[in-house]
Order: C-alpha cells, then structure tokens, then sequence
C-alpha cells in the first residue's frame, strides 16, 4: 500500500501530500499517511470528512495513521444495471451454505419457532462473510411465500449475491407455485451438489 | 551571506494569532472599562479602541505585531507598519503617531538586519504621515515586529463592524491568499514572481480606502487579516446584528492563490478559523472545496470590507480602482439578520 510518510513534518505539507495521493492512486485503492503532529492529525480528518473521502485512523505512539480511501466520494449506485456488478463495498461471499429444513427454527414450540427463523434470517444478513448458497426443502420453502415476514429479508439476500435453493417437489406439494417472491426452484440433485461443495453447511 | 528572517519562524504573519475562540474565552473574563467617553471598547471585538476628546474629535488606538512574513527585513518592516497601520484606517481615521514593538534575537542577527526592519517600518508609516516617536525592544529568539498606532477620527465619521446595515453591498479592496502563497512559497510550491506580487499587495496602505468611505459617507467596514474574510465578514456582521452573503467567484484572489490551495496548501490558521467560524456560516450547497477554503485564509495586511449603500456602491468602487486598488471588486451583500452571519456562495 502507497505510504505517505508526513512525520516531522508540519502544516500545510500533511495536506499537501495527502492531496497528491489522492490524485495518483487508482481508482478504489487505498494508502496510508502518517503524521506525528497534532494539528495536522486534526486539519487531515477534517480535509478527508469535508470533502466526503472514506478513512479509518489510529494512534499509537503520538504517531497517527490514517488508512484513506482513494476512491473518492460515496459509491451509491443508482443505475438499475450498476446491480448488475459487485459493489465493492459488498461482503464477499464465503464457501459456505445454510439448509433451512423447515419453517420454524429448532424443537419444542413453533410459535417461538418461527420468531426464532426470521432472527435467525436478519442475523445472516448482517453478517461480513455472506453464505454462497441457502437451500429450502420441507416447509422451509414456505418463508418465501409473498408477504410473509421472512421473504422481503430473503430477497435482500439475494440482492446481495447469495443463492437460494427452494426445493421444487416440496413448492409444488404446499402448491405455492406463482406466489413465492424469492429464490429460484431446483431439484434434489442440485441441492445436493451445492451443499455438498459447501466448506461448511449450518442447520438453523 | 543574504540574511533569510524566515530562518527564525515555522509560522509568519498573523497565522501566528491564537485561535479565536481562545482569545474570546480569555478576553471575557476581563473587566470591561465604563467611561462614556469610550466609542468603541474591546466588547465589540471591532479593529482598534476608540476614545472621544471632544464632539468633534476622537483618539484611535490600535497595535499589532507579529514574526516575519518574508526574507527580506527591510519588506518585513514595511508589511508590519501597513499591517498596524491598517486597524486606523478601518475605523475611518487618519493614523497620526506610533511606537515601535520589536522582538529581535540580538545575539543571533547582525544590528544591521535589526536597523533594516526599523528603516522598512519608518519609511512606510512616513508614506502614511505617520511619526513613530517612540518604542521598545526586547531579545528575543523569533524576531517580531510592528507598532502601536495612535489616530484621530470625527466621531461622526467613524466606520465600525456595528454599522452595516441590510440593503448594503460589500465591497473588498485588495485580493485574498496572502496565507496561502506565503505557506506556499516557502514549501517550494510557487516561485519568486507569485510571491513578490503578494507582498506587494500587503504592503499596500488601506488609505486610499479609508479617504473614500469618507467621501461616501460609510459607516461599517473592517479590514481582512488573521481571522480571513470569512472571521471578520463573520464579527462584521455579529456587531451590526445582520447576515452577510459572499459570492466566493466575485472575490479578487492574488494569483496562484486557487491552484496552490486546491493542490493542498491550506495553513493551518485556515483550519483554526474554519473551526471558530464554522457554527455561524452556512455554505452553499456544492460550494467548491477549494473556493470555501479560501475565505478561511488567515490574511496579512489585507484590503477593506466596506459596506456600502446600493446606490454609491458602483462609484464608490469605480474610484477605487481608478485610484489604484485596482483588484477591488464587489463581493456580495448584506441582508436582515437571517439563520446564519455569514452564508458562502460560489
């Protein structure tokens, strides 16, 4: 990573140097300045907040460290194709899978079951490293059904990249073709092989 | 060996101020003196003191001194004595007497370097009829210089922050960016020619501006130094309980100014006033970086920001550059006192 060394060095030249970093590093790159000087640890966060340029700083020493983006301004992508790529903010997805094998969460009373699904659901979605692939069977299929609790935290989901598997013999047995709102059906054989690949399969 | 005073300081000029809000915490504990006699106290933060003698005539008392803002000592001491001499003139008076304030590190500087600043000070308050007639020197290990300036105003006549008043038009006499490309030059960054321009301009008197906000009968001004355009617009407009607009792309910037602070060269004094004045200005939407910066700019020896009334403010400007403030310009405006003092505009 490009290392801009200000120590010893006082205002204006930390902002001058930070400034030119900016300017040459590409696009989505990030570099480091350091500083050991109070003022300019104050005037740098300031110039990198009021012109909206991402950064993380730590101190250790009485030597301050940023970490600065170079990326520049928020990446808020409003074009419908842009979801078409990868933000590069996005959590890369992890060699793992998750087989949903029922509507409700663990034994011993469905009502808590249920309540316990959906945490379970939002719990996934905030995690960093997202599972490639979710697989449905049983009543599992059922948390995709349009206007359930579960569905519209399952198409986020699958915004963000991770595959959801509803198994086709168990969609067709609770008849729910035409109202399910996320996911893709397959078959056995599909599901298999996908969990089978998986690193790691969590049963909620 | 040419002597170089910027040898003596990391930090020139009135960015050597201490930050604003520092000044004001400390000033507050201060007993105010009564005296109906005093015009203008230290209260109302306004460019000098001043006392009445009688109807017609009163005393304006003002100092200022700071470190080298260039090599030469001779420059330096003409920067400094227009630098103090300049409060007098903001307050429409005629600066009459001073005395000398000097710093000087005897045992590090030859006497001559030290004879040179004094000959730089003389001979510029002589081109403002002003005789010093006095003052005091100290050793000291960073040289400082400049004066206590005693004037004479008709109490009738005197200019201060509290008289702006709304429908009024702002007009600046002498560009921006004396901070910036002097930081600048010293880092390398801009060569001889930007630098001798702007220290022409600071060594400018503010008398030719002074002797037409006379003529024009001006009643609020201020002269732009340490606090930048955007501190002093900003006490401007608390005194005279108004808000002022600046259209940033109106205001007359020394050259290089732009491009050495968008490459990065912001003094720090552009960051200590951006944080005194910041919860008292609002900045245009998409108001560009760079350009919001440099209201910010701590200024030596800076022009004057008068206020004046719509319908003399074109004449009143026509003669200012005719008689050679020849970058004055009209920068915005002033209205009722509204959410903010100060609002920045492109």
């Amino acid at each position: 990573m490009h290392i801009v060394d200000t120590r010893g060095e006082r205002c204006p030249r930390p902002i001058i140097e930070t400034k030119k970093a900016l300017k040459e590093v590409r696009e989505g790159e990030s570099f480091t300045v350091l500083t050991d000087n109070k003022t300019s640890f104050n005037n740098i966060s300031r110039f990198l907040n009021d012109n909206k340029i991402g950064f993380s700083v730590t101190e250790k020493d009485g030597v301050w460290t940023f970490v600065v983006s170079g990326s520049g301004s928020d990446k808020t992508l409003t074009e419908a194709e842009s979801y078409c790529e990868l933000p590069s903010e996005m959590p890369v997805s992890g060699n793992w899978a998750i087989a949903v094998t029922s509507d409700v969460m663990g034994y011993g009373d469905d009502t808590l079951g249920r309540r316990l699904i959906k945490s379970f659901f939002v719990a996934v979605s905030c995690l960093d490293n997202l599972p490639s692939v979710i697989a449905f069977y049983n009543a599992g299929v059922k948390l995709a059904v349009e206007g359930t609790e579960t569905v519209e935290i399952l198409k986020e989901l699958e915004s963000k990249g991770v595959e959801l598997i509803l198994c086709g013999t168990c969609t067709d047995y609770f008849k729910l073709d035409g109202v399910l709102s996320a996911g893709k059906t397959g078959d056995m054989y599909q599901i298999m092989q996908k969990l089978s690949s998986a690193a790691k399969v969590i049963r909620p | 060996m040419k002597t170089d005073l910027l040898k003596f300081t990391d930090q020139g000029g009135c960015s050597s101020k201490i930050p604003p809000a520092q000044l004001e915490q400390v000033l507050s504990k201060l007993p105010v003196p009564v005296d109906r006699n005093i015009l203008v106290n230290i209260d109302t933060h306004d460019d000098a003191g001043v006392y009445r003698l009688t109807d017609d005539l009163a005393l304006v008392l003002t100092t200022d001194f700071f470190p080298p803002v260039c090599s030469d000592p001779y420059e330096f001491g003409q920067i400094a004595a227009a630098n103090s001499i300049s409060d007098v003139y903001a307050m429409g008076g005629t600066p009459s007497l001073a005395l000398n304030i000097m710093m000087f590190p005897a045992g590090k500087l030859p006497l001559k370097e030290y004879a040179a600043i004094l000959q730089g000070g003389y001979d510029k308050a002589a081109e403002a009829g002003v005789k010093i007639i006095g003052g005091h020197t100290i050793d000291d290990q960073v040289p400082k210089y400049g004066l206590a300036v005693t004037g004479f105003v008709n109490p009738k006549e005197l200019v201060t922050n509290a008289g702006a008043r709304a429908g009024q038009v702002l007009i600046l006499t002498k560009p921006l960016g004396t901070g910036i490309i002097l930081a600048g030059h010293r880092l390398g960054m801009t060569g001889e020619v930007v630098a001798v321009a702007a220290r022409s301009q600071m060594k400018v008197l503010n008398n030719t501006g002074a002797a037409l906000m006379k003529k024009y009968g001006v009643k609020g001004a201020t002269d732009i130094t340490g606090f930048g355009l955007a501190g002093h617009a900003i006490k401007l407009a608390r005194a005279s309980n108004v808000s002022l607009h600046i259209n940033m792309s109106q205001v007359p910037l020394l050259p290089e100014t732009y491009r050495l602070a968008d490459d990065g060269c912001l003094p720090g004094a552009c960051f200590t006033n951006l944080e005194y004045c910041e919860k008292d200005v609002l900045d245009a939407e998409g108001l560009d970086y760079t350009l919001r910066m440099i209201a910010f700019d701590a200024q030596t020896s800076g022009g004057l920001l008068i206020c004046a009334d719509e319908d003399k403010a074109s004449v009143l400007l026509d003669e200012l550059i005719s008689e050679g403030m020849t970058s004055a310009a009209i920068i915005g405006k002033i209205t009722s006192k509204a959410e903010k003092l100060l609002y920045i505009n492109h």
